[in-house]
């Protein structure tokens, strides 16, 4: 059965259609607001059920124009931007790196990839936000900047800044961030 | 000689160099390097794997879904309403379901599409010479698991020897392939019967405390009572992929997901109002 057919039953409420519809989709979807969240895995899925709830919500105004997936993500996008920090989960968020961590560069190839996903959660906020919306999921920077409300000239300085960190933070390196990079993390 | 900083090499990766970056590229093999190793990490992230969806989050999805009436709730099941005392009650027969379920899981093996019929089995069969007591009484049974006919017969058959009694009986089951013949004895068969109970009871007695720490009337923070009802809800999600249309499971869980909801709100709202 296809998404549209799936589609048309779930806007009748048709709970069977809706659970196949996540059952399809719910990786992709966990995927973006788990990298936008960081380490804080009840914040994304705090995130994704509200990504979920929307977009049942608003499968009455889908109409096809472009395909589900695509539609879905963006809602997904949009949940963890909007998405509101509880207190007291937002004091877990900076959470210390462990001294595993670091790789040597003769193995660097080897460990990257396994190593991107706790990179990319040591990351300020802002810089995280657009090195997931570009580097992973593809995003434009006319995209990204109307998503977050900045212009696009913005959001590349900020991927460059991310590209940069996640270069350190994958290699050792003896000296410390600038100061100046911290103040020009967040958008 | 002045390298390029990482934040040029992180433009380069997908933008073109201007004339200056372009010489000293051609020049300077340590930063050729860096460029390579930055466009290699911006190509391993566009390709990472999606990271593992939480068992528990379609229950919670489905749960406010229901809240909103934004679909309607599986027949046979209710959602409001569910007091403690059924929790336990379905947790009790969720158990039994559950073993029904593992048990129909484990003679519906996937490519076994036979059927099997219990028969006397040949007088030579061999049978077990002793077997310790147990407190489930089985007779002295030896079970023959036999090949596939070639032709004709569509599933394995599987005999059974009941000593010297001609008794017969017949039944259907539905048995995994086998490509041998496969001997095993009654008291195995109680030894694994045994091991289900107690694995049933242990699993109902760590549900039972669970149920028991999340109770408001325990005393216990709302922390505590919150990690219990998340665990809670995460086993009987974990049930219910196993047999998704079981009503029973299906109220059980949106029980202990609706009084997760009314913890997590109660707690939100105690944060707001006690801020000092």
């Amino acid at each position: 059965m296809d998404d549209n057919h799936l589609i048309q039953q779930a806007r009748q409420g048709d709970g069977g259609a809706v659970r196949e519809l996540y059952q399809r989709h719910a990786g992709r979807v966990y995927a973006v607001v788990k990298r936008l969240a960081g380490h804080d895995d009840a914040l994304a899925e705090d995130w994704a059920q509200e990504a979920w709830v929307r977009a049942i919500r608003a499968l009455p105004t889908f109409r096809g124009d472009s395909r589900f997936t695509t539609w879905l993500h963006r809602i997904a996008v949009n949940s963890a931007l909007h998405g509101r920090r509880s207190r007291m989960r937002k004091a877990g968020r900076e959470a210390p790196m462990d001294d595993s961590f670091s790789v040597r560069p003769a193995a660097e190839r080897t460990v990257l990839r396994l190593n991107l996903e706790r990179a990319m959660e040591r990351l300020p906020e802002g810089m995280r936000k657009v090195l997931v919306l570009h580097d992973v999921e593809g995003y434009t920077h006319e995209e990204i900047g109307q998503m977050l409300g900045v212009n696009p000239g913005t959001c590349k300085s900020q991927l460059f800044k991310a590209r940069a960190r996640m270069r350190r933070l994958l290699t050792p390196q003896p000296e410390e961030e600038s100061a100046e990079e911290e103040m020009a993390c967040s958008i | 000689m002045q390298h390029l900083d990482l934040e040029q090499l992180a433009r380069l990766v997908d933008e073109p160099a201007e004339p200056g970056e372009a010489e000293h590229l051609r020049g300077c093999l340590v930063c050729r390097r860096e460029l390579a190793e930055m466009r290699a990490q911006t190509q391993a992230l566009a390709a990472m794997d999606d990271p593992q969806v939480p068992p528990s989050l379609w229950a919670a999805v489905e749960a406010r879904l229901l809240e909103e009436k934004l679909i309607c709730a599986p027949a046979g099941v209710r959602v409001l309403g569910i007091s403690r005392v059924h929790l336990r009650i379905a947790a009790s027969l969720a158990l039994f379901l559950m073993g029904g379920a593992a048990g129909a899981l484990l003679w519906r093996t996937p490519g076994a599409p036979s059927v099997a019929t219990l028969d006397p089995a040949p007088a030579q069969a061999p049978r077990t010479a002793s077997r310790p007591a147990s407190p489930i009484s089985a007779p002295e049974v030896t079970y023959v698991m036999q090949t596939p006919a070639p032709v004709g017969g569509s599933g394995a058959r599987l005999a059974m020897n009941q000593g010297p009694s001609d008794q017969t009986s017949t039944a259907h089951v539905v048995a995994p392939p086998r490509t041998a013949p496969r001997r095993a004895t009654a008291a195995e068969a109680d030894r694994a019967a045994r091991d289900l109970m107690q694995a049933q009871a242990a699993y109902m007695g760590a549900l039972q405390r669970l149920a028991a720490i999340a109770d408001p009337a325990s005393g216990n923070t709302p922390e505590t009572r919150m990690a219990a009802l998340d665990r809670l809800v995460q086993l009987t999600a974990q049930a219910l992929d196993r047999v998704p249309g079981d009503p029973v499971i299906n109220g059980y869980h949106l029980a202990a997901v609706a009084e997760r909801d009314a913890l997590r709100r109660e707690m939100e709202r105690d944060a707001r109002t006690e801020w000092f």
